[in-house]
């Protein structure tokens, strides 16, 4: 990891700012400490100078002399100030050149600037100081410096040295430790996402099994990749299925239109041959309009037109369209209607759901069959049952039967492209509509379920024990 | 899917007499505007109408449409929906903010059923998705160019066969027909357009309601039975299938 994306990294920013806070608060502490202790030693200070002043003032004149030379004398560090000056401010006794000019006198501590005893040069030193009248008219003034206070000031920085240092060094490397772990991490998911991405989607990401942020993040992205996988197998499959699919009514157009030119044939037989050359792509075509209306239906964009609608009108008016068709080829389409509540879907989706699902019956029920249409609202909710006595769909494959053109073995001698029931089934899916296909002994029940609160119960095939469950919901 | 099984069961209407040559003799003086980006289309559509005796203007712009249209010599607007200037909706719509209500049939490859309550919203009259089959399209046009008239009449007339809207009785000289509820709709509808190919959509999309027609062969069941009950044993017959296309009702000279 370079330098700049060690900066970049956001555990090194976390981390960063957590020491920065750290030092801060530290300050913080240390400052109050100082400012409280330092307030403390202050107060001490002047309380016991104005005492001493005091006391003093008190005392007869030469009692005052002899404290202040006796003050100076044992005051080695010059930490104290003591002086007496006559009425005219010169100097009497002590260690004071003169008397601080603005350092008014009341016996109250003030803080002033004088210069000490000729050490030297004119030193100025700011001390605390008060000064007091005798009764002769002479002044006495004590004072002292805030050197203690500057000692104070110095342990406190060394602590803060010796604490706040290695704080701020200790949060720094566990920043830096974190930041390299996490990239290191980052790293592993960065290259299995490379692989992935030139390709190879079998590759997922690692997971630690330590149950971490980053584990957690992988296994959702994993499940993702996993559902994608699925997608694209899904979609490879069926771009096979539709390649095949429109290249057998086109390999029949272009046979047919070669022969038809290189024969020399006679009108009437090119004519044919044109004929048969435009069936065969309107069937094309047709595969391809019925592939893009199940892929819009599929993407779900069809809810505008929602609305409440009857599901008895939609069954009756699917009934009516067929029952010619049914007359035709002599199958008794019988329908039986209960009132049922409304439902809240597209009517003209729901019409071809119908349509296709009878359809689909009166195509694999033999002449002198029957097909039952019933709608009931019982314990399960709202119900629509597709009877036929055809030969009915084996058990194992009922689960194609809704796969994209899916044909089962038992209708090769039946035209269609077999997109009819992946119409259904993805028109149920939009409508949140469960497809069961049953045995009828013989023939075969497609019923639809309308109400969702039955699939989510779990009750899906109960008491229909050669049921197969459909569900029209994403990602298992 | 349609297709196929139109080829395996060849022609549910059989049993009808066939004509098929003489459909599009029937000229009619219009002037057609068709504005179509793509000119190989636009050329077999035009050798096309030209053949049923109209006349037809070719533009490939929207903007050169508007400009046409307006001139209001038209007697209908064939406009495909996606034009290289703008879409054919805006160009329609604009139109119709300016009174110009000319028939418009809509050509699109956008064959959604919303995209064709799109097209109708916009003021178009009819839609036609792409693929689309030329005797098709001449159908439509047709239908578009001799819009039956609001008419007040209570009862339809073609040859022997009358229709009662009112009493909604169908009579065949004096023998009364029964009828189911789409029959009579059927009826009505080609009896409101003697002599003239309706196509299986058509009947779908107006009779049914049925904007994505899913098996056509459906209403050569419903044709066949209703015509079954009107051209009986002996009588002249007055459905006609015209192969491939559609059907026509009409009295035979």
């Amino acid at each position: 990891m370079s330098p700049s994306e060690l900066l970049r990294s956001t555990t090194f920013r976390l981390a960063s700012a957590l020491a920065g806070l750290f030092g801060a608060s530290t300050l913080l502490i240390f400052a109050f400490i100082y400012w409280q202790t330092a307030g403390s030693e202050t107060r001490r200070i002047e309380q016991l100078i104005a005492y001493d002043a005091k006391t003093e003032a008190a005392e007869p004149r030469d009692m005052v002399e002899r404290f202040v030379t006796t003050k100076v004398t044992q005051d080695f560090h010059h930490l104290t100030y003591a002086a007496l000056f006559d009425a005219k401010g010169r100097r009497i006794a002590g260690d004071l050149e003169a008397m601080p000019a603005d350092l008014p006198v009341d016996g109250q501590v003030h803080v002033t600037r004088v210069v000490p005893p000729g050490n030297g040069g004119p030193e100025v030193e700011t001390v605390r100081a008060v000064a007091r009248r005798l009764d002769d008219g002479s002044f006495l003034v004590i004072g002292r410096n805030s050197e203690e206070l500057e000692r104070l000031r110095e342990e406190v920085a060394r602590a803060l040295e010796l604490g706040l240092a290695p704080a701020i060094l200790l949060s720094l490397a566990t920043g830096f430790l974190l930041t390299w772990r996490a990239s290191a991490r980052l790293k592993e998911v960065n290259d299995a996402a490379e692989r992935i991405m030139l390709g190879q989607l079998r590759e997922r990401l690692p997971v630690h099994g330590s149950g971490d942020d980053f584990d957690r993040l992988s296994v959702i992205v994993n499940r993702m990749l996993d559902e994608i996988e699925r997608l694209l197998d899904e979609i490879k499959g069926t771009g096979d299925e539709i390649a095949h699919d429109l290249r057998t009514p086109l390999t029949r157009v272009r046979a047919r239109l070669e022969n038809a030119r290189r024969k020399r044939a006679p009108v009437e037989e090119l004519e044919a041959a044109i004929d048969k050359a435009m069936i065969g792509l309107d069937q094309a075509l047709a595969i391809i309009t019925a592939l893009l209306r199940i892929r819009e239906i599929e993407a779900g964009r069809r809810r505008s037109g929602f609305s409440e609608i009857d599901i008895a009108e939609v069954v009756a008016g699917a009934e009516e369209l067929y029952q010619p068709l049914a007359e035709d080829r002599h199958i008794g389409l019988t329908l039986h209607l209960d009132p049922v509540k409304p439902f809240y879907g597209d009517r003209d989706l729901l019409f071809e759901l119908v349509g296709n699902l009878i359809d689909n019956a009166l195509k694999f029920t033999p002449s002198g069959g029957a097909v039952t249409v019933s709608l009931s609202d019982g314990r399960g909710g709202r119900v629509l049952r597709i009877a036929d006595n055809g030969p009915g769909i084996p058990e194992d494959e009922r689960a194609r039967v809704l796969v994209r053109f899916y044909r089962s073995a038992r209708d090769q001698q039946i035209a269609g492209v077999g997109l009819g029931l992946s119409l259904a089934a993805a028109i149920a899916k939009l409508h949140d509509v469960r497809i069961v296909f049953g045995d009828a002994e013989p023939g075969c029940i497609v019923e639809l379920h309308f109400d969702n609160a039955v699939r989510r119960a779990g009750a899906a095939v109960a008491g229909r024990p050669a049921g197969t469950a459909i569900a029209p919901t994403p990602a298992q | 899917m349609a297709a196929e099984e139109e080829r395996t069961e060849p022609a549910r209407a059989t049993d009808m007499p066939a004509e098929e040559a003489d459909w599009g003799s029937v000229t009619l003086d219009a002037r057609i505007l068709l504005i179509e980006d793509d000119r190989e289309t636009a050329i077999e559509i035009m050798k096309d109408l030209a053949g049923y005796g109209y006349s037809v203007v070719h533009v490939d712009t929207a903007n050169e449409g508007l400009r046409s249209a307006r001139t209001g010599s038209f007697n209908l607007l064939i406009v495909d929906r996606m034009l290289p200037d703008f879409d054919g909706l805006s160009l329609i719509k604009m139109l119709r903010a300016e009174h110009v209500a000319v028939p418009v049939l809509f050509l699109s490859a956008l064959g959604g059923v919303d995209e064709r309550v799109r097209g109708l919203r916009a003021g178009g009259d009819d839609y036609l998705a792409k693929p689309f089959a030329l005797t098709e399209l001449a159908a439509r046009a047709e239908a578009l160019l001799r819009r039956p008239a609001e008419s007040r009449e209570t009862v339809l007339r073609v040859g022997p066969l009358e229709l009662d809207l009112i009493d909604r009785v169908a009579r065949r000289k004096n023998r009364e027909i029964e009828l189911l509820p789409r029959e009579f709709k059927l009826l009505e509808y080609m009896m409101r357009r003697p002599s003239r190919v309706v196509t299986r959509d058509m009947l779908l999309e107006q009779v049914w309601n049925y904007a994505s027609a899913p098996h056509t062969n459906l209403v050569d069941v419903h044709i066949g039975k209703l015509r079954r009950k009107i051209d009986i044993d002996g009588e002249v017959p007055l459905f006609y299938n015209v192969r491939g296309i559609g059907f026509i009702l009409r009295v035979p000279e």
